[in-house]
């Protein structure tokens, strides 16, 4: 028995040890080869990150069935032609700039430092856009401001008013609500943390067009990830995807 | 020769008419033919039984045409000749004075002239009353050439013969003569020369001077359009005239600063060069330009290197209708790279899902509210149409047919862009448009469009002109080009058609494709652009970099800068007159000429001097107005023509133009002979170089114009009649001695 347990206190810490590194690495690496035959490509970002607590890294959450099903409502409710699979890739990556819009979830866990900050503001700039999603109160909002002024300290988030565009480019969303996540099933409650007023919010270039849609206080990626499961609101699911195609087409057109 | 055997000359014969003067009644003439064939056959066929048939047939066929001959010459055949008579008719001499004449080497060009209608009076003797005129900007009648000088400041010829036809109409005016290099500078057009035909009075030209003058260098004319918008770069196009190689230099000043310069080489190999300066204007307002080209000291004539002209900076906005059929980053990326240009609106309509469509920069909610223009009116109301990713059978056939007529009729561009649904794999080679287009579009059935990213480079086309340059300097241009990154896509398009240019391409794995490419048809033009990834320009570089931009709008203006106005007023002055033809159209919405319009035009300058004129229709052309206006002072003039319909306004134009004043003879320094050739061939007269210039006197002899008579010449007594029958007979000896006595 006493020989036994070095073996296993070595075994444990082997296993914590790893599963720590694997924790912190980008478990997807970004796959050229996989660039499909299709005008968009959805494409994630896959940025550091404090961690969220889950074992997970937050960029990773929903992924890939997020995607995967919001695509299939891209190709079905839209004439854009959109690839089957995502993309993943990180700030610093210059593949960044083939993929004129870009999904971030869990940004309220998001590192950005100056490199990387600047190379996204770069994209920004150069018309890219940005989606971000599922983040919650005050806490995690303070913690994604800080990094987004990194990218841009010269600009100021706004609640996006409700004639603007985004709203009307292809379905008029003029009746919005909170989309929660899956826990809504289990909790009956459609805020985590203090987060509970949603706020669409964004970032506009110099000459008004949006650069950045902030979905705060709402899990916009949990609804296209659960489309297909029963016991998740429909009316949730069908607003996450007019919201996401209207992003989309507004990026395409503005 | 031909004169020692037949009397008289080949043109004499040609001349003339044949007729017999004897006068033997037609009965006799046909009894003594019967009774010569009869004898010779009565006599050839008592010796039937003794010879062949052969030697017979060939002795009565000598005898046969020696006794025709005998007969013509008997019939006395003589040549009838219309010709003047000596001493009725008048001939006008005309001697060109003005100061290109002063030309030539040791004796002037007005010398020689004068010294052959000298010669050609002298030639002609009592033939015709010589009527002697000199003429510069008119003509005059004059007693000698002796003592003329070449003074004149322009060389008015039609104006001046039409004066000298109508002076002379009272007399019988067999033809005009005259000496002149040709070098009009009042314009001859084929209505002109029609007027001049009708007198009916051969003009014979005596071409002086000469077409090539080496030691000179001229700047024969520039082109550039009357406006353009602000901060705006136009292409002035230059022709230089040389008649050697040199080097030179082109320089543009508005006012007295210079405000581009460029060398240019002019090659030997050629007579004309043709140039292009970009020249930036940032503000509204007029300019006064001088084009100079600079050819230094070794240039005889430097004051035909100098042009003047007017351009107007205008506000002036070009739509331009954008209709996608999927949503595609190229899409947002053209929009943004025209947002910027306050000169394009861009109104776009995008097929996002099936049957939903999504606007932007419209003028009105009404505006594309049914989708596609459906009328030619609203179609037409586009300077330019982008067709992107939407196959051909969205539209309707009268949509197609509209679509080719925009560009046809209206003068509008089209340019289809590359796409899974455009071009080739969309249908469009199959449909009516496909005329309008650069390319023959491969069938739809072939998958044509890939994306694989591919570098573009400019083609030799591309390369030399302003439209896709990047940069102000070549080389820097050159370097943007090449580190632009690969466009995201392309098409295949097919093969070009003749008339078709490519300013872009690419190189493919296949090899080198066609990426850019356009053709003239009807009054506008078609493009194709056959990618939709060129938004990598702009979301590969960085941001500050408006390369894209840059593309995009200088496309755009490509498109537009010539497409056709609703109405036009075309001004049009010969260099040194003061005379200036005007030349209105007016189309309705669909492009029809509108004729049934009271049209005036008022002609202001900034000096107070005001004209008022009718324009009347031209009979040669539906919708249009024409009318000349005398306008002596140069600098920029303001014409506003208006034209309406029972009292009220249909159109107005409002446009400047600049009118360059002074001698326009240093222009016209060379000899034109093809304006010479013409008029000579247009009212039955001969060409002529000084040196065979006497001749003229011969066709003044046989003119069609004047008082004539026939003149009778025998023919019957030519040495060759007298020789056929010698031989005729020494022939039939032969023959018989030959054949043993028969």
């Amino acid at each position: 028995m006493p020989k036994t347990r070095p073996s296993w206190l070595i075994l444990c810490l082997t296993l914590v040890c790893t599963g720590t590194a694997l924790s912190q690495s980008t478990v997807v690496p970004f796959d050229r080869s996989a660039q499909g035959p299709a005008e968009f490509q959805f494409l994630r970002l896959a940025y550091a990150s404090h961690s969220s607590g889950t074992g997970r890294q937050p960029w990773q959450t929903d992924w890939p069935d997020a995607e995967h099903h919001f695509v299939k409502g891209i190709n079905r409710l839209t004439n854009i032609h959109a690839a089957d699979r995502g993309q993943i890739a990180r700030p610093l990556d210059q593949s960044i700039f083939d993929y004129p819009w870009i999904y971030a979830v869990e940004v309220g866990y998001w590192v950005l430092n100056h490199q990387e900050a600047a190379n996204l503001r770069e994209y920004l700039l150069r018309g890219g856009f940005l989606m971000v999603d599922d983040f919650h109160g005050s806490w995690e909002w303070a913690a994604f401001k800080a990094s987004m002024d990194r990218v841009f300290p010269d600009k100021d988030i706004v609640e996006i008013p409700e004639s603007d565009e985004v709203f009307h480019v292809l379905y008029d969303l003029d009746h919005r609500m909170q989309i929660p996540s899956r826990m809504f099933i289990y909790s009956g409650k459609t805020w985590e943390k203090d987060g509970f007023t949603p706020h669409w919010r964004g970032i506009y270039d110099d000459q008004g067009r949006l650069m950045v849609a902030i979905n705060f206080n709402m899990d916009i990626g949990d609804a296209w990830e659960h489309a297909d499961w029963p016991d998740y609101p429909e009316n949730m699911t069908a607003l996450a995807y007019r919201f996401g195609i209207n992003y989309l087409i507004y990026a395409m057109t503005h | 020769m031909f004169e020692f055997f037949f009397k008289y000359s080949l043109e004499d014969y040609f001349r003339s008419e044949l007729v017999f003067v004897s006068e033997w009644p037609f009965l006799l003439v046909v009894v003594a033919a019967l009774i010569g064939v009869f004898g010779i056959a009565f006599g050839l066929g008592r010796r039937l039984r003794h010879q062949s048939w052969g030697t017979l047939f060939s002795l009565g066929a000598l005898q046969l045409v020696f006794f025709g001959l005998v007969l013509f010459v008997l019939l006395q055949p003589t040549l009838k000749t219309e010709q003047l008579r000596p001493g009725d008719n008048a001939v006008a001499l005309v001697l060109d004075t003005s100061q290109s004449m002063s030309q030539g080497e040791g004796t002037s060009e007005l010398e020689a002239g004068a010294s052959l209608l000298d010669s050609i009076t002298a030639q002609a003797g009592p033939l015709f009353v010589p009527l002697r005129y000199q003429f510069g900007d008119g003509a005059e009648a004059v007693d000698g050439f002796a003592a003329l000088t070449p003074s004149a400041s322009e060389t008015a010829l039609a104006e001046s013969l039409i004066g000298i036809l109508e002076s002379a109409r009272q007399q019988a005016l067999a033809g005009v003569v005259i000496a002149t290099d040709g070098a009009d500078t009042t314009g001859l057009s084929e209505r002109t020369l029609a007027t001049i035909a009708g007198f009916g009075v051969p003009i014979h030209t005596l071409a002086m001077g000469r077409e090539a003058i080496p030691a000179d260098i001229q700047l024969d004319k520039v082109i550039l359009p009357g406006e353009a918008p602000p901060n705006s770069t136009v292409t002035a196009r230059l022709s230089v005239r040389h008649d050697r190689g040199a080097s030179a230099r082109v320089k543009v000043y508005s006012g007295e600063e210079l405000i581009a310069s460029k060398p240019v080489e002019l090659s030997s190999d050629t007579h004309v060069t043709a140039t292009d300066i970009e020249l930036d204007f940032a503000d509204t307002g007029g300019r006064s330009l001088r084009f100079l080209v600079d050819a230094g000291t070794s240039d005889s004539e430097p004051r035909n290197n100098v042009v003047h002209t007017g351009l107007s900076i205008v506000d002036q906005s070009f739509d331009v209708l954008y209709f996608e059929g999927e949503p595609r980053w190229e899409y947002k990326f053209l929009r943004r790279a025209l947002e910027t240009d306050p000169h394009i609106n861009l109104v776009s309509m995008l097929r996002v899902s099936e049957n939903k469509f999504y606007r932007q920069g419209l003028s009105s909610a009404e505006q594309l509210k049914t989708g596609f223009p459906q009328t030619t009116e609203e179609l037409f109301s586009f300077d330019a149409v982008i067709i992107g990713s939407l196959e051909a059978a969205l539209l309707s056939e009268q949509q197609l047919q509209n679509l080719r007529d925009f560009v046809g009729k209206r003068g509008g561009t089209l340019m289809l862009l590359a796409g899974p649904r455009g071009l080739g794999n969309g249908g469009w080679g199959q449909t009516t448009v496909a005329d309008a287009l650069p390319v023959s579009l491969p069938s739809s059935s072939v998958e044509t469009f890939f994306r694989d990213r591919v570098k573009v480079s400019l083609t030799q086309a591309g390369r030399v002109t302003p439209t896709f340059k990047l940069s102000e300097s070549d080389p820097e241009s050159g370097e943007i080009w090449k580190d632009l990154p690969e466009i995201a896509n392309y098409q295949n398009v097919g093969p070009l058609k003749p008339a078709a240019t490519s300013w872009l391409e690419a190189e493919t794995i296949d090899g080198p494709v066609p990426i850019l490419v356009s053709q003239p048809y009807g009054q506008g033009k078609g493009v194709i652009l056959a990618t939709a990834g060129t938004w990598r320009w702009q979301m590969g570089m960085p941001f500050e970099d408006l390369s894209h931009e840059k593309f995009w709008q200088q496309l755009l203006r490509f498109m537009v800068v010539d497409v056709l106005p609703q109405n036009t007023l075309v001004v049009n002055q010969n260099r040194g007159s003061s005379l200036v033809s005007l030349r209105a159209n007016f189309r309705d919405q669909k492009y029809d000429d509108v004729d049934d319009l009271n049209v005036t035009v008022v002609a202001s300058n900034d000096l107070g001097d005001s004209e008022t004129l009718t324009m009347i229709r031209s009979p040669e052309e539906v919708g249009t107005f024409v009318t000349d206006a005398t306008l002596d002072a140069g600098g920029t003039w303001y014409f506003e023509v208006l034209a309406r319909r029972e009292q009220e306004t249909w159109a107005s134009i409002r446009q400047s133009h600049f009118l360059e004043s002074g001698p326009g003879e240093y222009f016209r320094v060379r000899r034109d002979t093809g304006l010479l050739k013409r008029l000579s061939d247009a009212t039955g007269g001969s060409f002529f170089e000084p040196e065979n210039a006497l001749d003229v006197v011969e066709s003044l002899r046989y003119s069609s114009s004047g008082i004539k008579e026939f003149r009778y010449r025998s023919i019957w007594d030519a040495p060759v009649m007298f020789l056929l029958l010698i031989l005729i007979k020494s022939g039939e000896w032969l023959l018989r001695r030959r054949w043993r006595g028969i």
